[in-house]
């Protein structure tokens, strides 16, 4: 007679609850636990980029509030005056002609270089010559060699920053001089934005601080102001 | 005469290799579930603290944002007077003596007997001068004295010299300056 097979479930009973464990660690491993370790990792990472962005914003803001807003003020003034934001061609004129009046030349010519002063942005850019956009003026002056001598002088004192490139002298007999001269009028727009919040807040370096304390030597020419000339009638239909 | 053999004691024998093996696996399931439990607490624990200080962070950033927001003005006034240093710092640092300063230094080194007629500055740091003098040796003098050792002019080049039919001299001069441009003295 056959001997008949049978599975005794029974003896198998105790590997239920292990079994039941593994397969509970298994699945809330890859279901529950995985996805909560990537969540974790993302929110460090997310957290470490914030403590930075944090340190620097706290930075920037120490060192904003360790700067005095009214000399900030009267240095940005002094800076505008010597440098403007725009292309200030009355001003220059009016700059030109009171100092050669000032020193006691007689301004015989002038021409500003034709393109540059079209347009508001013809030359915003910085060219090769200087890393500043400029202005170009072609100026003839007559006097003695004193006179050209304290025009020189106040020019390189007197706001806006100007530059002789070329000067040609000619004396004659007498003692008179006739100069030519190319003269470049400096100005640079306003930063159009701010930047990026955190980004860290630009200091004035020592270097950048002595050219400060030269340029703040520089002044505006004083000009006289014209008052009013009273002239016809206010009202042309009365008699 | 027959002799039996005890198969049951084999039987017993793997039944409590079973036993063992299920209870070596019961105890070492439970160690396991202790310990992932465990685990899985403090990675909870974990993640409610990194949460709790991500929105304390965020906070705190938007505080500073803020206060960054109320210092605008300073911000702005020092990035324009940033701009307009750093820009202005490459010029200024490239000037050199003003012009007259390279006359007075010419004024200086004058002899009597020469007469300059006409001087030429140009930005490339080079000053021509064109004149005469009254004779050889006054022309000599004036050019010793050119080349002696100054704060402007590096090298002096007589470039060009004819002689008149009075005795006088017309010669032209190239004087080499140390920079190109002017200064704020």
């Amino acid at each position: 007679m056959p001997r008949k097979l049978s599975l005794d479930l029974n003896k198998y009973k105790p590997f239920i609850l292990p079994l039941v464990i593994l397969c509970l660690v298994v699945f809330s491993g890859l279901f529950l636990l995985k996805p909560k370790i990537n969540q974790i990792l993302d929110v460090r990472r997310n957290l470490s980029s914030q403590k930075t962005k944090l340190a620097q914003l706290t930075t920037k803001v120490a060192a904003l509030q360790g700067l005095d807003e009214v000399e900030l003020e009267e240095r940005t003034k002094v800076l505008l005056g010597v440098l403007p934001s725009q292309k200030d061609l009355p001003g220059a004129l009016v700059t030109i002609k009171s100092i050669t009046s000032v020193a006691g030349l007689e301004l015989r010519g002038i021409q500003v270089e034709p393109g540059e002063i079209s347009t508001e942005s013809a030359q915003t850019e910085p060219t090769k010559k200087y890393n500043l956009p400029f202005l170009e003026f072609k100026i003839t002056v007559g006097g003695n060699r004193t006179q050209f001598g304290d025009f020189l002088t106040k020019l390189v004192l007197t706001a806006p920053l100007m530059q002789v490139t070329t000067a040609e002298i000619t004396q004659a007999d007498g003692g008179a001089i006739e100069a030519d001269l190319k003269l470049d009028a400096f100005f640079l727009p306003l930063p159009s934005t701010l930047g990026a919040v955190e980004k860290p807040l630009a200091s004035i370096t020592p270097q950048e601080e002595g050219i400060y304390q030269q340029l703040s030597r520089i002044s505006p020419v004083q000009t006289e102001t014209i008052s009013p000339i009273q002239s016809g009638k206010e009202n042309p239909f009365t008699p | 005469m027959t002799q039996g053999i005890n198969l049951l004691k084999v039987e017993r024998k793997r039944d409590e290799r079973l036993v063992y093996l299920a209870h070596f696996l019961k105890v070492g399931s439970i160690v396991l579930l202790i310990f992932y439990s465990l685990m899985v607490t403090a990675l909870f624990s974990f993640s409610i603290y990194l949460g709790q200080e991500s929105t304390k962070t965020s906070q705190q950033i938007e505080t500073k944002q803020r206060q960054l927001e109320g210092l605008k003005k300073i911000e702005s006034l020092q990035l324009v007077l940033k701009q307009r240093l750093s820009s202005l710092t490459e010029l200024m640092t490239k000037r050199g003596a003003s012009y007259q300063e390279w006359l007075s230094q010419l004024d200086q080194k004058s002899e009597p007997g020469i007469t300059i007629k006409q001087i030429t500055i140009l930005d490339s740091g080079v000053m021509k001068i064109s004149g005469s003098a009254s004779q050889a040796t006054v022309l000599a003098r004036f050019l010793d004295k050119l080349a002696e050792e100054n704060p402007i002019f590096s090298t002096v080049v007589l470039t060009s010299i004819s002689r008149q039919k009075d005795g006088s001299y017309l010669f032209n001069i190239d004087l080499k300056t140390s920079n190109a441009t002017q200064t704020v003295s």
